[in-house]
């Protein structure tokens, strides 16, 4: 294995949860996983908020948590999406905890349930928790709704911890004035933030080396300056991937140590890569074969005609077209250009350029560069909404969207001179 | 005519609708007829749960799924489709009792494995996915699915030798599968491992000439090789397949900087710097763009 290649005991970077790992440096995650280990086991605080950008370790926290809990202590359910109903959402928990289905439909039920699966819970001496990650798409509507579901705590004793974990939006609504009450209720409120700088990637670096059983540098100084660049400055899952795949390198490459030439080379490479191709799924049909008779093959065999070509026609369109024109307000008469719709030939095809207000506007505030980026934009736009422009694979789409441009900066050149 | 034939009739009548045109409104209604004169008749309530299905109705889907269910509680196969739709909906814990419960009908049914293991991924559960993908490969070591599934669960969390092993082990049983050739071709370009790469994305391309994304890959390690030439038919093809294809704009970009670089009288910069003012009105946060404009401008 690589690592054995550097003398060391296991995989240093490897991006999966893993406790042993974690490195002192990292101490914004650090600290969030211990205050919120505080908040479920001794906190008297019934929500935790944990929030932070992407790929900085959220739902790795989340899992680590779970991970370190007494499993017997407590009921654990997790919504890793929560952009449903609060209808939904409350199903999913009472079904993960109980383990059983539940169809209840009406709110007030569901809350009766659930009310009484605390009080259940406590009975078996055990406390339930509810993790929300990704706790930013919940809706204003159903946030307020969480709020009313930690009123159900009794005096003495608090029933139920609930964690939401989410994105810097999440943040931003539980700080608005008007969850003022659910923000009374958060006990802990932690950030997971990016390694801060150089030095301390640097540091993380090294003391995941350590943790693997590493005795001896293996980054030359001259890694951590592209180390720092290519993770984006200090996101741990970039960070980590980069010294993994330096690591394997120097090992194909027998090398004694990694210096920055090859990090870089590592981290060019990996910024051109998609993501993986991923297996689509689908259920199965659940009919046999046999019970699906073979199909008509004539229209006439059908009882009823079926309409064929449900698009929308296209007097519809342009109907709604007249519409839009309809609404938009004149501009102001000191402009020559007029805002509307105008055909042009590209080739063979005829493709609408439409001049809006905003876009006339932009036109008459602007100096020249700043205009040709508006013809630029507004070139790039007509093309994509014109896909049959780009639809043979010998058309070149800079070439079109120059063409574009070019009758963009024409108009744009003759309403400036007009206005001279 | 019994109310139950005139269920059967009605059910024929959808599937004939279904076929001629998948999915179409005379379809539902056919359906729901049947299902009118005929409440138990649980290949209505599948079907109709299909068409929702694609229209992505998923309350209705669930619906649907729910009576089947309720009609055939010992069927393995409505319990997946079931849990399919709870999925859907992102009932996450819900899909997995569904599954379970499948499993435990069918303990062969490596499909309701995968399911699970699936579940416990979106959960955010590494090591529980992991095992859960071990248990169906177990159970069937030919399931390729199941070991696709991981060799990506892998990848996903850049285990990348384990990650190369798995979609290795899938190749050995179906040297055609194109997503494997390519996240395995992917892969060896991580590890600078050029010339293997381009082998893997090669015999995926001449499965799959459709694939922009493939061909864009297949640039990225001719480029990285120094080998511009092939690069940029790459390229090329890639935006034959999708012209807005951004990082194939910006490469391309990137390659003729470096050919005018090192050949000044060979190039026009002026086709570099148009082509870079399109990428830039097309995607105006493009930072790599953005440097090589500047790059220019200072020359």
């Amino acid at each position: 294995m690589y690592y054995e290649y550097w003398g060391l005991n296991k995989p240093p970077f490897d991006n999966v949860p893993d406790p042993t790992m974690y490195a002192e440096c990292h101490s914004s995650m650090e600290s969030t996983i211990a205050e919120t280990l505080f908040a479920i086991e001794e906190g008297e605080d019934c929500v935790a908020v944990i929030v932070g950008d992407v790929g900085l370790g959220k739902t790795t926290s989340i899992r680590i948590i779970i991970d370190s809990l007494d499993q017997e202590k407590y009921k654990i359910a997790l919504i890793t999406n929560p952009s449903t109903t609060f209808v939904q959402i409350l199903r999913e928990v009472i079904g993960q905890l109980t383990g059983e289905q539940c169809e209840e439909k009406k709110k007030v039920d569901l809350l009766e349930i659930f009310n009484k699966l605390l009080f259940k819970t406590v009975d078996e001496g055990k406390k339930i928790l509810i993790f929300i990650d990704e706790a930013n798409a919940i809706s204003p509507a159903n946030l307020e709704s969480l709020r009313l579901l930690t009123n159900m705590q009794c005096d003495q004793k608090n029933l139920f911890t609930m964690v939401l974990a989410g994105q810097m939006e999440l943040a931003r609504r539980l700080e608005h004035p008007n969850r003022a009450n659910l923000f009374q209720r958060i006990g802990t409120y932690s950030r997971i933030d990016k390694i801060h700088s150089e030095d301390l990637v640097k540091s993380y670096v090294e003391t995941r080396l350590r943790l693997a059983g590493g005795t001896r540098n293996i980054f030359t100084d001259d890694a951590f300056g592209y180390i720092w660049m290519h993770s984006e400055h200090g996101i741990p899952r970039l960070i980590n991937k980069l010294c993994k795949l330096s690591l394997k390198a120097g090992e194909t490459n027998e090398l004694n140590e990694i210096n920055g030439e090859v990090v870089n080379q590592v981290g060019e490479r990996f910024q051109k890569i998609s993501s993986p191709c991923l297996q689509k799924r689908r259920p199965r049909k659940r009919v046999e074969e046999k019970s699906i008779p073979v199909p008509a093959t004539k229209v006439d065999d059908l009882a009823e005609n079926i309409t064929v070509g449900q698009g929308i026609s296209e007097v519809e369109i342009v109907n709604q077209q007249n519409n839009l024109l309809e609404i938009q307000t004149p501009l102001e008469n000191r402009f020559m250009m007029k805002e509307g719709r105008e055909k042009i030939d590209i080739g063979e095809t005829n493709v609408w350029l439409e001049f809006t207000s905003d876009f006339i506007e932009k036109v008459h505030s602007s100096n020249e560069e700043k205009c040709m980026e508006l013809a630029g934009v507004m070139a790039a736009q007509t093309l994509r909404g014109n896909p049959q422009l780009t639809e043979s694979p010998l058309s070149d789409p800079v070439y079109i969207w120059e063409k574009i441009k070019d009758y963009i900066v024409n108009k744009i050149s003759q309403e400036k001179n007009a206005v001279v | 005519m019994d109310k139950k034939n005139l269920a059967i009739k009605w059910f024929k009548k959808g599937c004939q609708y279904d076929s001629l045109q998948p999915n179409s409104d005379q379809a539902v209604d056919a359906y729901k007829k049947s299902i009118k004169h005929d409440g138990t008749y649980t290949d209505a309530y599948v079907n109709l749960g299909f068409i929702y299905l694609a229209r992505e109705d998923y309350d209705k889907v669930l619906k649907c799924f729910q009576k089947a269910v309720e009609l055939e509680p010992e069927n393995f196969e409505v319990l997946n489709n079931l849990g399919y739709a709870y999925e859907k909906v992102e009932r996450l814990g819900s899909a997995k009792q569904m599954y379970e419960r499948a499993l435990k009908l069918n303990p062969k049914d490596v499909e309701a494995m995968i399911n699970i293991a699936k579940v416990i991924e979106l959960e955010g559960n590494y090591h529980g996915a992991i095992k859960q993908y071990k248990k169906a490969i177990d159970k069937n070591p030919d399931a390729v699915t199941a070991r696709f599934c991981l060799a990506v669960l892998y990848d996903r969390y850049d285990m990348f030798d384990e990650a190369v092993d798995e979609y290795k082990n899938v190749l050995e049983r179906d040297p055609q599968n194109v997503k494997s050739l390519y996240n395995l071709g992917n892969l060896l370009l991580q590890f600078g491992d050029h010339q293997t790469a381009v082998d893997c994305l090669n015999r995926a391309l001449k499965i799959d000439r459709e694939n922009a994304e493939g061909w864009y890959n297949l640039g990225s390690v001719y480029q990285n090789m120094g080998d511009y030439d092939k690069a940029i038919d790459a390229f090329k093809q890639t935006l034959s397949l999708d012209p807005f294809q951004e990082k194939a704009h910006v490469n391309l970009a990137e390659i003729q900087y470096i050919q005018y670089s090192l050949n000044p009288d060979g190039f026009k910069k002026e086709n570099i710097v148009r082509k870079l003012h399109f990428v830039m009105s097309m995607y105006p946060n493009n930072v790599n763009a953005q440097k090589l404009l500047d790059d220019l401008a200072e020359e």
